[in-house]
C-alpha cells in the first residue's frame, strides 16, 4: 500500500469483518427493476409513437385530387355516400419538409357539396391547428347529413412567392370519417416512462444499497 | 542669455537673491517657507503611516501560523525615510524610473512564476520511492518528538496508538462504522478509542458530485491497539443537526463548537468522555446544488458514539445548554492543519510532495494528530474527540486551476491514489484542521506546555491560529432591518434551503435576531 499516511492502517470493507454482512433490500431491488424495465419499455414505445412514422390516417371514406394553383389543372373530385357527422380532409404531400407542407395546407381551399344541396367552405389556413401525421396533414374538416358528398380542393395563393412553384402540382388528398384527434398517449408513454425509470432506477440503489446488519453477537 | 542662466541657477536650487527686488525676495522667502511647513507635515504624516504600518505588520504577525523555513518570505514593509525619499529625488527622475521599472521587473516575475509554476517541484511520483522518502522522514521526525514525550506519564500508554482506516458507502457510512466498532471488540472499550471521525476527503470527485450515497466514505477510527479484543454489541450513535437552533447565544459571543453542543448534550446525560467513544462531524463533500458543480466540504451536524450499554442514557439533540468557551472541565485544541498542507500538500488532488519541502513539518494530518495526543500524554479514557475534519464551508478546487494554468487537470493527470479497500481512486484531500477535545486533568497543563514547546522548537509554528474556531456570531448581510426580513421570509419558503447553510452552527440565528 502507497501513498498512506503512516500510523494509518487500512483496514478494508466492514464486510469484510467477522458478524457483519451487507443485506440487499429485495423488495426495493424487485421493485426498482419492474419499475425501470417498464419505464424502459414504456419510454421507447412512446419514443416510436411520437417520433414515427405512425400509421396514416386511418379509414379513407374517399380521395381526390388537389387542382394547381392558377389553373386547377389536375383536379379531382372526392365523391362518397356516407352516414351523418363530421369527415376530415387531409392532404396527402409526399413530403415531411415542414416549410413546404405548411405552405401547401394553408393555401389549399376544398368546396364541399352535400346532400340537399348545401354547401360548405374549408381553408387550410383557418384552422387552429393542422393535425400532422408523416406526409399528411389535415385542411380541416366538416358536418355532412346522411347522402353524397362531394369534395374538391385546389390551391390558392398563399405566402411567399418564393413558394408558388410548390402549388403548381397536383396533390392528393383523402377524407375519413370523424375529427382528427391529437395523439396524446405517445407523449404519456414517453414521459411517464422516463419518470418511472428514473424512479424505478432510485428503488434499484436502494435495494443495492442494502442495510448492515450485524449478527447477533454476546452483548458488551 | 542672462535670464536663462538665472533660471537654471534657480532650478538647480542655488538663486543669487541680492540680485533680486526686496518684493522678489519676499516672495521666493515666503514660498521656501511654505516649503518647509509642507516638508514637516508630510514628516508628520510619514510617521504616522510608519506607526500603522508597523501596527498592521505586528498584528499580521501575530496572525503568522508558521515561522520558520515555511513560513515563507518575513520581509517587512516598511515606510521609506525623509532622507531616502530626498535622496531618491536628489538623483533624478531617471533613477526613480529606473527603482521603479526594477520593482515592476520582479513582481511580473514572481506573477509569470505563479503561473507557469516554474518553481513547483511535484516531487518524485512513484509509489514506493515516495513511501520510501515519507517514512525516511517520517522516522526524522519521530525522533525530534521523541525528547517532548513524558515517559513517566500514564497518557504514554504502552498500547500503541494506531489509526484504522474503514471504507465504506456514504449511504450507509454510519451504520457500517458502528458495525465495524462492535465487530473488533471497540465498542465496548472507550479506554481504548481516542476517537473517530469521517476523512474528510472526497473519493472519486468526478461521479455523483451532489451525492456521496455511492461514493466510498473513509472513516479513521484512533485507538490504542491491543489484541484478542472479542466482538461485542453495537454501539449507540445520537446525532446533533447543524441548522437546528440547538442552544442559545447572542450577537459577539463566541460559537459553540460542534465538540461544544455533544459534550454538552453528553454531559445532560451524564455520560463522560470515559463512556464515550468518540464525537465526529458529520462532513459532507459534495456540490451543494445541482446548478454548481464545484465540490464544497462542509459540516451538518455531528455524531456522538457511546457503547451500547442497555443502560446507557440516550443524550439530548434538540435544545442544550452550551456553555461560551470550553465545556466546564474539558480542553479542546484545535490545531490549523491547512496552513501546513498549503506548504506541503499544495495541491489537493496529488498526495504530500517528498521529499518534502519542508521535512521538519508532519506530512499528513493524521500524522499532526498523533503528535499531539502523543506529546501532550493523552489517555484515551479521557478524550471525547480525535479528529482530522474541516470547519467553514470549503471549495473543494484543483489547485492549479486556481494558481492560474487555465486547465483542470484533475482527471487527467490526478492519480488514482490507494483507498482502505485497496482499490485505487482519484481523490480530493480536504482537511483543514484538528480538533481534539478531551477532559483535563493538571498533568495534561504540562502536556500543553511541552506541546507548545514542541511547536515552537520543532514545528517553528503557532497552529493553535487561523482556525476560524469559536468565532463571534455575526450577523449575515441581510439580517437585520427590512431587508434581513425579506431575507428570513425567502429563506423559509425557498426550495434549496436544503442546501443552505447557516452562517453560525447549532446557534442560529442569535436570539438577538430572532
Amino acid at each position: 500500500m502507497s501513498f498512506l499516511p503512516p500510523s494509518v492502517d487500512p483496514v478494508g470493507s466492514v464486510t469484510q469483518c467477522p458478524h457483519v454482512r451487507r443485506a440487499r433490500k429485495w423488495g426495493w431491488l424487485i421493485a426498482g427493476a419492474v419499475l425501470a424495465i417498464a419505464g424502459l419499455i414504456a419510454a421507447v414505445e412512446g419514443t416510436f409513437g411520437v417520433f414515427g412514422s405512425g400509421d396514416g390516417v386511418g379509414e379513407q371514406q374517399a380521395s381526390g385530387t388537389i387542382g394547381q394553383l392558377d389553373s386547377g389543372a389536375g383536379a379531382r373530385t372526392a365523391v362518397f355516400s356516407g352516414q351523418s357527422g363530421t369527415y376530415t380532409v387531409w392532404l396527402i404531400d409526399g413530403t415531411v419538409v415542414s416549410e413546404t407542407l405548411d405552405q401547401r395546407v394553408n393555401a389549399t381551399e376544398c368546396f364541399i357539396e352535400l346532400q340537399g344541396g348545401e354547401t360548405a367552405r374549408i381553408d387550410g389556413s383557418r384552422q387552429a391547428i393542422s393535425v400532422q401525421e408523416g406526409d399528411t396533414a389535415t385542411i380541416g374538416w366538416f358536418d355532412a347529413p346522411e347522402g353524397e358528398v362531394r369534395v374538391s380542393c385546389s390551391f390558392t395563393s398563399f405566402g411567399s412567392r418564393r413558394l408558388a412553384d410548390e402549388l403548381r402540382v397536383n396533390r392528393e388528398f383523402v377524407v375519413t370519417p370523424g375529427k382528427p384527434s391529437l395523439e396524446w398517449q405517445p407523449w404519456v408513454a414517453l414521459f411517464g416512462g422516463i419518470g418511472v425509470t428514473i424512479v424505478g432506477s432510485w428503488a434499484l440503489r436502494r435495494g443495492l444499497e442494502g442495510k448492515i446488519i450485524t449478527d447477533a453477537v454476546e452483548r458488551c | 542669455m542672462g535670464f536663462l542662466k538665472d533660471l537654471k541657477k534657480s532650478l538647480a536650487g542655488d538663486p543669487d537673491l541680492s540680485k533680486l527686488t526686496p518684493a522678489q525676495r519676499a516672495k521666493i522667502e515666503a514660498n521656501q517657507a511654505r516649503v518647509q511647513s509642507a516638508l514637516a507635515e508630510a514628516d508628520v504624516q510619514r510617521s504616522r503611516e510608519a506607526e500603522e504600518l508597523e501596527v498592521f505588520q505586528q498584528e499580521l504577525d501575530d496572525r503568522r501560523v508558521l515561522l520558520g523555513p515555511a513560513g515563507g518570505d518575513q520581509t517587512r514593509a516598511r515606510v521609506a525615510t525623509n532622507d531616502e525619499i530626498r535622496e531618491s529625488i536628489d538623483k533624478g527622475p531617471a533613477h526613480m524610473l529606473r527603482q521603479q521599472l526594477s520593482l515592476s521587473k520582479r513582481q511580473l516575475g514572481e506573477v509569470a512564476d505563479d503561473l507557469t509554476r516554474r518553481h513547483f517541484d511535484p516531487g518524485v511520483l512513484d509509489p514506493a520511492a515516495w513511501q520510501e522518502i515519507a517514512a525516511k522522514e517520517h522516522a526524522a521526525r519521530e525522533t525530534a518528538l521523541l525528547a517532548y514525550l513524558d515517559d513517566s506519564s500514564e497518557g504514554s500508554t504502552s498500547a500503541p496508538i494506531r489509526i484504522s482506516r474503514l471504507a465504506t458507502r456514504g449511504a450507509t457510512q454510519i451504520d457500517e462504522v458502528a458495525a465495524y466498532l462492535a465487530s473488533s471488540g471497540l465498542a465496548a472499550r472507550p479506554d481504548l478509542v481516542f476517537g473517530l471521525y469521517r476523512v474528510p476527503d472526497r473519493i472519486s470527485p468526478a461521479l455523483t458530485p451532489n451525492s456521496e450515497r455511492g461514493r466510498v466514505v473513509e472513516w479513521d477510527i484512533v485507538h490504542a491497539v491491543v489484541p484478542g479484543l472479542a466482538a461485542c454489541g453495537l454501539p449507540r450513535v445520537s446525532f446533533i443537526d447543524a441548522k437546528r437552533h440547538v442552544t442559545r447565544r447572542r450577537l459577539g459571543e463566541p460559537e459553540p463548537l460542534d465538540e461544544d453542543v455533544a459534550i454538552s448534550s453528553l454531559g445532560v446525560a451524564g455520560i463522560g468522555a470515559d463512556r464515550c467513544l468518540g464525537i465526529s462531524r458529520a462532513v459532507d463533500v459534495r456540490a451543494p446544488s445541482a446548478e454548481f458543480s464545484a465540490l464544497r466540504a462542509e459540516v451538518a451536524g455531528v455524531y456522538a458514539f457511546t457503547p451500547g450499554d442497555p443502560g446507557m442514557p440516550t443524550p439530548p439533540t434538540e435544545v442544550v445548554d452550551v456553555a461560551i468557551g470550553d465545556p466546564p472541565g474539558c480542553h479542546v485544541a484545535v490545531l490549523n492543519w491547512h496552513a501546513i498542507a498549503r506548504v506541503v500538500q499544495p495541491r489537493l488532488q496529488h498526495p504530500p510532495i517528498a521529499p518534502s519541502p519542508f521535512p521538519y513539518l508532519p506530512l499528513t494530518p493524521q500524522e499532526l494528530l498523533l503528535m499531539y495526543v502523543r506529546v501532550v500524554g493523552l489517555r484515551a479514557i479521557d478524550t471525547f474527540a480525535a479528529a482530522v475534519t474541516v470547519n467553514q464551508p470549503t471549495d473543494l478546487e484543483p489547485q492549479d486551476f486556481i494558481a492560474g494554468r487555465f486547465e483542470i487537470d484533475f482527471g487527467l493527470d490526478s492519480p488514482k491514489l490507494p483507498c482502505a479497500d485497496g482499490k485505487a481512486r482519484t481523490r480530493l484531500f480536504g482537511a483543514t484542521q484538528i480538533v481534539i477535545a478531551y477532559r483535563d486533568r493538571i498533568d495534561y497543563q504540562a502536556g500543553r506546555d511541552r506541546w507548545d514547546r514542541y511547536q515552537r522548537d520543532v514545528l517553528q509554528a503557532r497552529l493553535h491560529l487561523g482556525t476560524g474556531a469559536r468565532r463571534p456570531v455575526a450577523a449575515d448581510t441581510f439580517a437585520s432591518g427590512a431587508i434581513g426580513t425579506f431575507e428570513r421570509a425567502v429563506r423559509k419558503v425557498d426550495i434549496f434551503q436544503e442546501d443552505r447553510t447557516n452562517p453560525h452552527r447549532y446557534c442560529w440565528p442569535p436570539i438577538d435576531l430572532r
